[in-house]
């Protein structure tokens, strides 16, 4: 018999016009749901006019996502267990640095632009997207075989959340976009330099990694961040000791 | 090559593509031309070129297409996105290549290169046939000026123009003059013109559809492309229902060989279809259907005859040969073949339907419940009442037709016209691993059973599923037994398994056709009712079963029965219409 939990739900209210409010809803949980399981549960029995974004409910697609007690989770694959005990309470909001459309679903149409901006590759070869080898199955030896796959980045908007920076300068690319411009490669993209290595690039990161601490799909954001600083630090470099390349003009 | 290690073959199969004319084309290639490729699709064709000639410019619109060939291009070979009718064409080309049956802007194309100083033009386009080398230099005069003689268009249209008798000579009849623009073909483009002119005044047809899950989002962009104004409505966001949980599996048709052939060959039409309207939400690996035992080995021989039947790619593998494409496979197989099969985000293909259909004027009210629908007089419907949750205000839309396509849902809508369908909602559970043990789907070699497919999705490998009956479908609990079977029934095909975490569970109910008998052998083909002839309730339309791989031709089938109701002949064009990135969703205003 599966174990029974009472848990509190307290989620962030919020209809277009209206000031936000805490709502509370009791309900029974088998500490081994995962936290969308409970959201679902409250729209369809107790609130049907609960606005959230979810899809897929296996972390592929990136809609899922929320703040669960101040910390950005992707809530299908966040077992009750790992964030409340026996009794407890999940305060449920939505994420950071959006605008909300209602309650906790949120706009993420500008990370979506900046993605497209860097030009993010959504399918991927595996050897380009699994950089960290034991995330690719074993396969042949055959140097010849290439697959391709969905890329890592879900484009969940967890880091943009998390993110210090974010927060307090808008503007600023953020860790998804300068991660998809990393997967993408500098030399994808003739502007590519430009847009990482300006004013809202990566020198804006302060360093603080919570990217990287709430990445659910191990992409981390913060390592990606340092490797465009060395990248672009090689650039400068080559710049100062190769004359600059003429563009030939055809006749 | 092996089938299974070269997954991008699969495209050639199904796709136009046709070295024979290649090889035409490049016999007839100087060292010294400069090329223009219009419509250079995956860029196939174009570098072929660059090995022959100075340079080649490669013209493409939709990037989706050469999304996996645009790496390591020659140093000739320049690609350029963009709309070949809008862009300058470069200074120093002097050939074009125009391969492209279906255009329907020859004369266009002709005229821009002869201007760019091109001197001749490899098309099939002219007669929509036989690929030919049209002369760009010899100058055309306008048929006006023609006085008499035989003449020759750029249209392809060959004739004789009469006059007065004292310019009949012979000089005048020996010469082919050259022209411009026929009768023929003013006429032709005279009345395209006038078409157009025509749609633009012409009120359009509002199409209401109930619904943004899979079928919801493919009908917005066929009925868009028709030139339908269309609204949906929805209650969550995009695929929030039935679509968003599927486990992803692009069907080569395989697992319904044998048991249901209907839906096979629509599986392998419309999976080499999504294959080329949407390669960017797709991982095109292949599959393998694998023996375990000897029953599965029995089915062998059924699965042979029901592949061939459908038209279904198959190779068949030794234990060994499969192993080696697959080394965490079970060691102990007996048998395997390998199928087209591929893998698809499910939120991401939806999008990307919603996206085109978005930018080609359709609009979507996410969060926004049906909660009645509107009726004349007569029962007829005429619209539908939505609360718009964002606000918790209710709107009332009007419209010609109202589709409902809410899947496992539909009951609950046309209960409100007070219709019925026969629809059996049937849920099954999905388990997703932390780890993706293969590169290919898997299936298991058997009649279709719970637990035989696990397809690998990013890192994951995501198993499936079962098949019960459903009381409420707003929320369908997670059963400890369900999950059992499922780690079982992985840990048989992938051993490797057992030992990896779970990551996700989840229940997706599907919309199976039929009543009364029980779940698996029920067909999946989709149906389309239209309610004026099941209860002589007009402008209500409904559409349910089927599955994620089939929604195109869903859509294109009641896209057609709702165009006939409306009096329309307008013809389905998404089979061959590149879907725009599935970002460009959030990025358009509506």
């Amino acid at each position: 018999m599966a174990e029974k939990w009472n848990i509190t739900l307290v989620i962030r209210r919020q209809k277009q016009g209206q000031q936000p409010y805490n709502q509370e809803f009791k309900m029974e949980a088998n500490p081994d749901e995962n936290v969308i399981d409970l959201v679902e549960r409250v729209w369809a029995f107790q609130d049907k006019t609960l606005v959230y974004a979810h899809a897929c409910h296996h972390s592929t697609c990136g809609a899922c996502g929320m703040r669960v007690n101040n910390v950005e989770k992707l809530t299908c694959i966040t077992p009750v267990r790992s964030v409340v005990s026996d009794g407890g309470t999940l305060r449920i909001e939505p994420m950071r640095n959006f605008p909300v459309i209602s309650d906790l679903s949120v706009d993420m149409g500008e990370l979506y632009r900046r993605m497209e901006l860097v030009g993010h590759l959504p399918v991927n070869s595996d050897r380009q997207e699994a950089i960290q080898k034991e995330f690719r199955p074993a396969g042949p030896a055959d140097p010849g075989e290439d697959f391709i796959r969905l890329s890592d980045c879900i484009e969940c908007g967890l880091c943009m959340s998390a993110c210090p920076i974010v927060g307090s300068t808008p503007d600023y690319l953020g860790p998804a976009p300068l991660a998809g411009a990393h997967q993408a490669g500098l030399s994808s993209n003739p502007k590519l330099l430009d847009i990482v290595g300006g004013t809202d690039g990566v020198w804006r990161c302060h360093s603080a990694y919570e990217c990287t601490a709430v990445c659910p799909s191990n992409v981390d954001p913060g390592w990606r961040i340092m490797e465009l600083r060395r990248m672009l630090i090689g650039e400068k470099l080559k710049s100062w000791f190769s004359p600059r390349k003429s563009v030939e003009v055809s006749k | 090559m092996s089938v299974a290690s070269a997954p991008m073959l699969w495209e050639s199969l199904w796709a136009p593509y046709d070295q024979p004319t290649y090889d035409w084309v490049l016999a007839r290639l100087e060292p010294a031309d400069v090329i223009l490729d219009i419509g250079a699709g995956d860029l196939r064709l174009a570098r072929q070129m660059a090995h022959l000639v100075r340079h080649v410019y490669a013209i493409e619109i939709n990037p989706a297409l050469n999304i996996h060939n645009r790496v390591d291009l020659p140093a000739n070979l320049t690609l350029i996105e963009g709309d070949a009718l809008r862009l300058e064409f470069p200074p120093d080309i002097t050939g074009g290549v125009l391969l492209m049956r279906h255009c329907t802007h020859f004369r266009e194309y002709a005229e821009k290169l002869s201007q760019a100083g091109a001197n001749r033009l490899f098309t099939n386009a002219r007669w929509g046939m036989g690929v030919e080398c049209v002369d760009l230099i010899t100058p055309r005069q306008a048929y006006a000026q023609l006085s008499l003689g035989w003449y020759a268009c750029w249209c392809g249209n060959i004739g004789f123009k009469p006059g007065p008798a004292e310019a009949l000579t012979c000089a005048a009849l020996e010469h082919d003059h050259q022209v411009s623009d026929c009768p023929a073909c003013c006429q032709k483009y005279q009345s395209r013109k006038i078409l157009h002119e025509r749609i633009k005044i012409m009120p359009k047809p509002h199409i209401i559809v109930i619904g943004a899950g899979f079928t919801g989002v493919a009908l917005a962009h066929d009925l868009a492309l028709r030139g339908c104004e269309v609204t949906v409505v929805e209650r969550g966001p995009i695929a929030n229902g039935t679509s968003g949980r599927t486990h992803g599996l692009l069907h080569s048709g395989g697992r319904y060989a044998v048991t249901d052939q209907e839906s096979a060959i629509e599986c392998i039409d419309e999976n080499m279809i999504l294959r080329r309207i949407v390669p960017s939400v797709i991982e095109p690996n292949g599959g393998l259907f694998v023996a375990l035992n000897e029953s599965d080995l029995a089915y062998s021989e059924d699965f042979i005859a029901g592949c061939e039947a459908c038209h279904i790619p198959f190779d068949q593998l030794t234990p060994k040969q499969a192993l080696d494409l697959e080394p965490n496979l079970n060691p102990g197989l007996l048998a395997a073949f390998s199928i087209p099969d591929g893998t698809f985000d499910p939120l991401r293909l939806a999008l990307a339907f919603a996206a085109t259909a978005r930018k080609n004027g359709a609009k979507f009210k996410l969060y926004h419940e049906a909660r009645d629908l509107l009726l004349d007089g007569l029962g007829n419907v005429i619209g539908v009442k939505v609360l718009d949750l964002t606000s918790n205000k209710e709107i009332e839309l009007h419209g010609d037709t109202v589709i409902n396509a809410t899947g496992a849902w539909v009951g609950e809508i046309t209960a409100m016209a007070g219709a019925d369908v026969p629809i059996r909602p049937t849920p099954g559970i999905m388990v997703a691993f932390e780890r993706r043990a293969t590169q290919r789907a898997l299936n298991r070699l058997c009649l279709p059973a719970d637990g035989d497919i696990i397809v690998p999705q990013r890192r994951m490998s995501v198993i499936g599923t079962t098949s019960f009956a459903a009381e409420n479908l707003d929320y369908i609990p997670i059963t400890d037994d369900q999950i059992d079977l499922m780690l079982e029934r992985a840990a048989e095909l992938l051993p490797v398994l057992s030992s990896v975490k779970m990551r996700g569970i989840y229940m997706a109910t599907r919309p199976l056709i039929g009543g009364g008998t029980t779940g698996r052998s029920i067909a999946r083909t989709f149906k389309c009712f239209n309610h004026k002839e099941t209860h002589n309730v007009d402008g209500f339309v409904t559409i349910t079963g089927g599955k994620a791989t089939t929604m195109r031709q869903m859509a294109e089938k009641t896209a057609d029965i709702v165009m006939d109701k409306l009096g329309l002949q307008i013809p389905c064009q998404t089979m061959d219409y590149p879907l725009i990135s599935y970002r460009e969703f959030y990025a358009l205003n509506n």
